[in-house]
């Protein structure tokens, strides 16, 4: 247990400047972008004023309006990228270059498996340090908002309506515990499985790509029927949920299996 | 004498010959310490494995003396340093004789050779 | 002491080791000789668990690997695997947090008898002070065997010779050492024993000593015998 916790600081300490970078990067772009469009709806408005005129049809803003934007986005984006990258990075990098550190990694005397799910801990620890950051900034983001833009033509609205289920944000940042459990509960196990295909790969090379896939469509496979089986049997709608969320645990499950064997016995530097 | 080895005869053999040349060279005097084992496979740059070898075998021939609880000594026998002495000098002129006898020179003309290199080499001769 | 017990393995299509059985002892130093590409990297893999292999098993001190990973065994790799952006010293307290077989003593002792300066980054280092600190990290471990591949291979005449003396000394003494080189010549007067591997299969196996006094050959010699037929 202490070499888990080691390790994750281990790992998370390999990463953190260019994840400062990144949040750096999310902070400054996001605040710029949000005094600026703020002062482009207050000019636009105080230019075309004239008094008795219907501002709020034609002026009138929310909060949502910023949060929409591509200057708003494309840090988030770009945050998503850099973590997807991350998923396949930390493991390769222990292979590339001439220094392998994968050798240190596999030589320590514990069972490495442990490797594994420090990883997978570190990564999940930055993408819900994220969230944290992106939930955190939203109230200061809306104080610059609210400090530019002009009474009249804003209209504040509460927190959980700026999250509307059908924008990227909606989907990140979900304003019920189903949805989230839902999205990231998938998303972990979407990790954990392409960790295993990772294993296969460095321990099989090619015939460890074929194997991974081989993988992903069984646990595909197995997610599909969890939905299948609810429709043919009709099923209750929590009926329903039980059956994927089992099937999920299957799935996680099978990859801690698949990866643990895998990575004590088969791997190769 | 620099010790150098040859790869060919076992190397501990190599390191008693050693010593017996040192001691009869008088490098090595009469009940002087030994180096431990490991500072001589150091010093000659070989497997501490070989030093001992070569410590047992010379224990074996008399050549050093252990007193337990204390590092291993140059025997202070008389006998044995002077067979020493004897046993090299004898390989010594044997090779030398079988080297001249090979060359078939006469045994008056090898001695001329050995005057004229000891007085090469500033030694007397009686 | 390990013991190797007819190992097998295929890589892609080809057999890369053939029935490879031989022992280390601890006290011992045993030289694992062959030209480059014959397996003896992978011998060393595959006794770490760095690698499988097919066939045969693999004991230390009576476990086999293929049960228990064994912690009584140090490796020192042919090229440096700590990151190049960590200093010396960091790698050190790498060693120091994960390993309890870490020995900090010893470790100092030998950055001093190497003459390295710990603050300098991994990266910067030059290929002799690189694997000096590759030998410093596992000779710092108190295993009982250490295997060290490729120790010699590529470094400068004076790190080299620094590196060859650890061999007669007390970092070394006592363990069973397993290195693995095409350099014999540098090398012969330290082995207690030799294990020449051809194209993955076991050759000759001997200790030198006897075969000197048996056969008055020198390993050379041997292995000139073995590819010149």
């Amino acid at each position: 247990m202490k070499n888990y916790f080691k390790l994750v600081d281990f790992e998370m300490k390999r990463f953190w400047k260019i994840y400062a970078a990144l949040i750096g990067l999310l902070i400054t772009a996001q605040s710029i972008t949000v005094a600026v469009l703020s002062n482009s709806y207050k000019n636009r408005f105080e230019e075309s004023y004239m008094p008795g005129m219907n501002y709020v049809d034609d002026y009138s803003v929310r909060f949502s309006n910023v949060t929409m934007s591509d200057g708003f986005m494309v840090p988030i984006v770009l945050i998503i990228s850099a973590l997807v990258f991350y998923i396949f990075f930390t493991w390769y990098r222990e292979w590339l270059g001439k220094n392998t550190f994968a050798y240190q990694l596999l030589l320590l005397p514990f069972n490495r498996m442990t490797i594994y799910f420090a990883k997978l801990t570190s990564l999940l620890l930055y993408i819900f340090g994220c969230l944290v950051i992106q939930i955190a900034m939203y109230p200061l983001l809306n104080t610059i908002f609210t400090s530019i833009v002009p009474q009249e033509i804003r209209i504040d609205q509460s927190l959980l309506l700026w999250l509307s289920p059908d924008s990227l944000l909606g989907v990140l940042i979900p304003s019920n515990s189903v949805d989230f459990f839902t999205s990231y509960g998938v998303g972990i196990v979407a990790v954990s499985v392409i960790f295993t295909v990772i294993i296969l790969e460095r321990s099989f090379r090619l015939k460890g790509v074929g194997l991974g896939i081989a993988f992903i469509a069984f646990c595909i496979f197995l997610f599909v029927e969890s939905f299948i089986i609810g429709e043919n049997y009709l099923l209750y709608i929590q009926e329903r949920v039980i059956l994927q969320i089992v099937s999920l645990v299957m799935i996680t499950v099978l990859s801690f299996m698949i990866s643990y064997y895998i990575i004590n016995k088969k791997i190769s530097v | 004498m620099k010790f150098e080895l040859n790869n060919r005869d076992p190397i501990y053999l190599q390191v008693v010959m050693y010593f017996k040349q040192q001691i009869a060279l008088g490098e090595i005097s009469a009940g002087m310490e030994i180096p431990s084992r490991r500072e001589l496979a150091t010093m000659l740059n070989i497997n501490p494995n070989t030093v001992q070898k070569a410590y047992k075998e010379m224990e074996d021939q008399k050549l050093i003396v252990t007193e337990r609880n204390f590092p291993s000594k140059v025997t202070t026998n008389e006998e044995v340093l002077q067979k020493i002495r004897k046993d090299l000098i004898e390989e010594a002129t044997v090779q030398y004789v079988e080297t001249m006898k090979r060359i078939a020179i006469s045994f008056d003309e090898v001695m001329d050779e050995v005057k004229k290199a000891y007085e090469k080499k500033g030694g007397k001769h009686d | 002491m390990i013991d190797v017990k007819g190992i097998s393995k295929k890589y892609l299509f080809k057999k890369v080791l053939k029935d490879v059985s031989f022992t280390v002892k601890k006290g011992e130093i045993t030289c694992l000789i062959g030209v480059n590409g014959t397996g003896k990297s992978t011998t060393l893999k595959t006794i770490t668990n760095l690698t499988p292999f097919n066939n045969g098993d693999i004991l230390i001190d009576g476990i086999s690997i293929k049960k228990k990973r064994s912690d009584n065994i140090s490796f020192v790799p042919d090229h440096m695997t700590m990151p190049a952006n960590m200093k010396i010293r960091q790698a050190f307290q790498f060693m120091k947090d994960f390993y309890p077989r870490w020995n900090e003593e010893r470790a100092a002792e030998l950055v001093d008898y190497m003459n390295i300066d710990v603050n300098q980054k991994i990266g910067a280092l030059s290929k002799g002070n690189a694997a000096k600190v590759s030998l410093i990290l596992g000779l710092s471990l108190n295993t009982d065997y250490v295997l060290l591949d490729e120790p010699f291979s590529g470094i400068d005449l004076f790190a080299k010779e620094k590196i060859r003396n650890l061999f007669s000394s007390h970092f070394i003494e006592g363990r069973g050492i397993l290195l693995t080189t095409h350099e014999i010549e540098e090398v012969e007067h330290l082995l207690d024993r030799v294990v020449i591997l051809n194209d993955g299969v076991i050759v000759k196996d001997f200790y030198t000593e006897q075969m000197r006094m048996e056969e008055g050959k020198s390993v050379i010699d041997q292995l000139r015998e073995v590819y010149q037929g």
